[in-house]
């Protein structure tokens, strides 16, 4: 625990994102011991920054054909571990007037060499299937992606590690490592939210923290060179389409739309960075991705929007990888790395990054395999076979999934406290009081991680006075935390909103700075 | 049949701007006409602010708004009330007040000072001018004496404990707990201006007397959210003072907020059978000039369109929100004229990154820019139109909500506007207008 001057485990996970939950489950039912020390909350980077697309891995045939397969054979497993975490839309490959003929000639043959199921089917019957598609639709063919809710995934293993007795820190972020001999002896940790260091002694030090990969490498004195390619992406105020929309041509801007429960979300941008300082979408980037992604839908052009977001891909910078010489990041393998700095003479410390949401699964069983080795541990990699469901009440995070579960328990004495999403007075308790029983913390946007608060149409405007309002009813909040909970919260929510604020939103924007800071002044309230 | 108007002037835009102008009008005998929507008064406080935050580099709450504005004249000289002067100001406010009063919905406050509320925030609020319900909220909490704060069952829009919580360091003697509200045990979620409705009858009056007097131990002083009755408000609130011996004040609400809605029936009854005609639910959707400075005007209620000829507009639309502007992806347009607005360059001005900068952001300050008589003018700073007038937040150069000016603003504005035709319209004597 932070509070305490050590703690020792068998492995210090660094990263809450998929791949490092996903490798706490690993290791977890392979009974090996782990922490999972986090800098902010489950999949603040790259693995809450993404489509939510589950690859069929169409996109890769012809750039990347190890990663397609791949794709392929660790879809097949999610769908069959966690069906409740993926929504099987299927998806569509659509090239518009104008698009590359030869590329869309090549694209079944490399589907079918490369072993992804991929059927061609007519102008009409892709309307027929999808009626938002332009009518300069001039190929389709069916694929099998799907939707998958990112944070759901994350909160699934990290909640069924935890229950193999595994350990999560949130908040907390990695200062220093002290190296002794050919090892990391100790590592020195800080809770970011009250100011304690504390010490971690652990077996083997995985390096699973995405973009910033690089920053945690170099504090073992190793680099690892890292390139931050910012992609941007949209959320729709109500779905768009059925299925995952790819446009048929070598991988671009603002070419992937997947629905999510009751939105849809479109992207990315690929945008070379040179830190990771300030990643946040801007109006020229949402512009853009409107401009592209209409040709293929051209509603998205008269569409409302609810927020953009962005998130750093975490790659490797590898000079043989970008075989096209383009320069663009895209070309850059899409493919994981792991990275045992062994060769380094650190011989406790792994890197694992690059890689995808898709493949999360394999990159953990990979590492886990490595860390096995390093502690001459014999247990088989479980993760493929086992279901990935927890005991906590992590269904809330979906879209629309709040509704369904509170009109299915029918309680009649329950009330709802956030409208846009439907949930419950009762819901938000259960949340609450798990909340504290595993995370001793329960501020709002640690509701707002754990569920649909504050991701509707009002961006928290009613909301979060209602759930601030109840908590302190309930005596979770005290003093004055209550309003900083709420500054936070809108202060966050605002830097994905401000891309899209125009027509009905910014009209939504105008009300809740009306309401938070001339009704209520919490532009102008400090800590007393 | 569609019903036609023909009247000298035209509201358009029914906020507060609007109908503080339709009372102004009304005071003048100007043959007017009404028309808009909902208001926005819902969404209101019900306080009336003048001038509520400091313009020094310290950004902060401020109780002079007189010495704010004065230094507004100097630093902002383009911003609608630095325009205005503090007499003008004072008269408009007055006269208003005076109208609502006699409605039964009395506002006072300190001609000199801004008086501060506690909102349900636990926040502090700068208002100039506050309805009697709200005045012992600011008393209360100057003299810090043993105070009940009370919420309902099933009522969202309030907790008692987080204004308690709020208070609490500068507030000892607070205590908060929760009723539940006269006749309402079925039902799972209460709405403000519901129980307000229900305390107008006595026989609920009575009930909540009753439960009340168990509720306080040695408190003297309580605090409700804003639930007092629509129309007769301040009858109750004395007949509960009266009864419990208790000093009793409401908080303002969220949404859907019950002061708001009494000062929007105030100012529609103040209208009631003088010169100036209220179209409720009718929203101007089309303006057509015609020669000669009159106007076509239609509304696009889908029940009753109305056709309106008028010789003048006022145009109180508001800012979007209320639909006085819309913005595309590109840029922010006025509405029914497509008059020129002031705005920032592009869209990646309209926002400052930080949601809460102190300096707000730049597209508040968008809105149309007038000549001296509030009308509307071309880039090159010449009337749009003799006879068009525009009032309330739709102006430029001005931050309502960051600074706390909305209801000065939109009152001060209103009355300037009056003024401003009538000059205009004796200045054309003996022409049409």
């Amino acid at each position: 625990m932070p509070g305490k001057k050590r703690v020792t485990t068998d492995v210090l996970i660094i990263g809450g994102g998929v791949t490092g939950t996903g490798l706490a489950r690993d290791l977890a039912l392979r009974g090996i011991s782990s922490i999972v020390l986090e800098k902010e909350t489950i999949n603040a980077g790259a693995s809450g920054r993404n489509h939510g697309l589950l690859h069929s891995g169409a996109r890769y045939v012809s750039s990347d054909p190890v990663s397609a397969r791949e794709c392929k054979t660790e879809g097949d497993i999610l769908k069959k571990i966690a069906p409740h975490c993926i929504e099987k839309t299927g998806g569509l490959y659509i090239a518009v007037k104008g698009d590359d003929e030869t590329y869309i000639s090549l694209f079944p043959e490399l589907c079918k060499k490369t072993g992804i199921p991929c059927e061609s089917i007519t102008v009409k019957e892709a309307l027929a299937l999808e009626p938002a598609l332009s009518e300069n639709t001039i190929a389709a063919f069916r694929v099998e992606d799907a939707s998958v809710d990112p944070f759901h995934i994350s909160l699934e293993n990290m909640n069924q590690a935890i229950e193999h007795g595994a350990r999560y820190f949130n908040f907390c972020k990695v200062v220093h490592f002290k190296i002794a001999g050919k090892a990391i002896q100790k590592v020195t940790a800080k809770n970011l939210l009250n100011k304690q260091v504390f010490e971690i002694e652990a077996r083997v030090v995985v390096n699973a923290a995405g973009a910033w990969s690089g920053e945690i490498a170099k504090l073992a004195g190793i680099h690892v060179d890292m390139i931050y390619s910012k992609g941007s992406l949209l959320i729709t105020h109500s779905r768009v389409a059925g299925l995952v929309l790819n446009r048929l041509r070598i991988p671009s801007d603002g070419d992937i739309l997947v629905p999510g429960g009751t939105v849809s979300i479109f992207g990315t941008t690929s945008m070379r960075m040179e830190s990771l300082d300030m990643i946040r979408p801007t109006v020229e980037e949402t512009d853009f991705l409107v401009k592209e992604a209409s040709a293929m839908v051209p509603q998205l052009e008269k569409t409302r929007y609810i927020r953009a977001y962005a998130g750093v891909r975490p790659l490797i910078s590898d000079p043989e990888g970008d075989q096209s010489g383009s320069g663009d990041d895209r070309s850059v393998s899409r493919g994981f790395s792991l990275i045992d700095h062994q060769a380094e003479n650190i011989e406790n410390f792994i890197t694992i990054t690059g890689g995808k949401m898709t493949t999360f699964r394999l990159m953990a069983e990979k590492a886990a395999d490595r860390v096995g080795d390093k502690l001459h541990h014999k247990r088989q990699c479980r993760t493929a076979i086992l279901p990935l469901k927890s005991k906590a009440p992590t269904r809330m995070t979906e879209a629309g999934m709040s509704f369904r579960l509170w009109s299915g328990k029918g309680k009649t004495e329950d009330i709802t406290l956030c409208e846009c999403e439907m949930i419950s007075k009762n819901q938000f308790k259960e949340l609450i009081t798990w909340l504290k029983k595993t995370r001793k913390t329960s501020d709002l946007n640690a509701l707002r991680v754990h569920s649909r608060l504050g991701k509707g149409a009002c961006q928290g405007t009613f909301c979060s006075q209602r759930v601030t309002g109840f908590m302190y009813d309930e005596d979770y909040l005290k003093s004055d935390e209550g309003i900083y909970n709420i500054k936070d919260l809108l202060r966050e929510r605002f830097i994905g909103q401000r891309p899209v604020l125009w027509d009905g939103q910014l009209a939504q924007a105008e009300l809740n700075e009306a309401l938070f800071c001339g009704f209520y002044g919490l532009d102008l309230e400090k800590p007393l | 049949m569609e019903a036609v108007h023909k009247t000298d002037l035209l509201i358009i835009g029914s906020g507060l701007s609007g109908m503080s102008a339709a009372v102004f009008a009304a005071n003048r005998n100007i043959r007017a006409v009404v028309a808009g929507g909902a208001g926005g008064f819902e969404y209101s406080s019900g306080l009336m602010d003048l001038w509520g935050r400091s313009l020094t580099e310290k950004r902060e709450i401020t109780k002079k708004p007189w010495d704010m504005l004065e230094k507004l004249s100097e630093q902002e000289p383009e911003h609608p009330l630095a325009k205005i002067k503090k007499e003008t100001i004072q008269l408009a406010f007055s006269e208003l007040t005076a109208a609502l009063k006699k409605q039964g919905l009395t506002y006072s406050g300190h001609k000199e000072k801004n008086t501060l509320v506690m909102t349900p925030f636990g926040t502090l609020r700068p208002t100039y001018r506050l309805p009697l319900a709200m005045v012992s909220n600011s008393e209360a909490f100057r003299k810090k004496e043993p105070c009940l704060i009370i919420d309902f069952k099933g009522l969202r829009e309030f907790s008692a404990v987080f204004v308690k919580e709020m208070m609490k360091k500068r507030w000892k003697h607070l205590r908060a707990q929760t009723l539940e509200f006269p006749d309402t045990r079925l039902q799972k979620e209460v709405f403000t201006p519901m129980l307000a409705r229900s305390l107008e009858t006595e026989q609920v009056q009575d009930k909540f007397l009753t439960l009340i007097r168990s509720a306080v131990k040695d408190e003297t002083w309580i605090g409700l959210p804003a639930i007092l009755g629509i129309y007769s408000s301040e009858k109750i609130l004395k007949r509960l003072e009266t009864e419990s011996g208790l000093n009793i004040f409401e908080i303002p609400t969220s949404p859907v907020s019950v002061p708001g809605i009494r000062l929007r029936e105030a100012l529609m009854k103040s209208l009631e059978n003088t010169s100036v005609t209220l179209l409720q639910n009718q929203r101007v959707t089309k303006v057509v000039p015609l020669p000669k400075g009159e106007f076509h005007c239609e509304t696009g209620s889908d029940i009753n369109p109305v056709t309106i000829h008028t010789k003048a507009i006022l145009l109180a639309t508001g800012r979007f929100l209320g639909g006085g502007l819309y913005a595309d992806q590109k840029r922010i347009h006025e509405t029914l004229l497509g008059l020129p607005v002031y705005q920032p360059e592009n869209r990646s001005q309209w926002h400052k990154m930080n949601y809460f900068d102190l300096d707000g952001h730049r597209i508040n300050r968008a809105g149309i820019e007038t000549d001296d008589l509030l009308r509307p003018v071309t880039p090159g700073k010449r009337p749009v139109s003799e006879t068009l007038f525009a009032s309330g937040t739709l102006l430029a150069h001005q931050d309502w909500i960051r600074t706390r000016c909305g209801s000065g603003l939109s009152i001060a504005t209103g009355f300037k506007a009056i003024e401003a035709y009538l000059q205009i319209r004796q200045g054309s004597q003996g022409k049409p207008l």
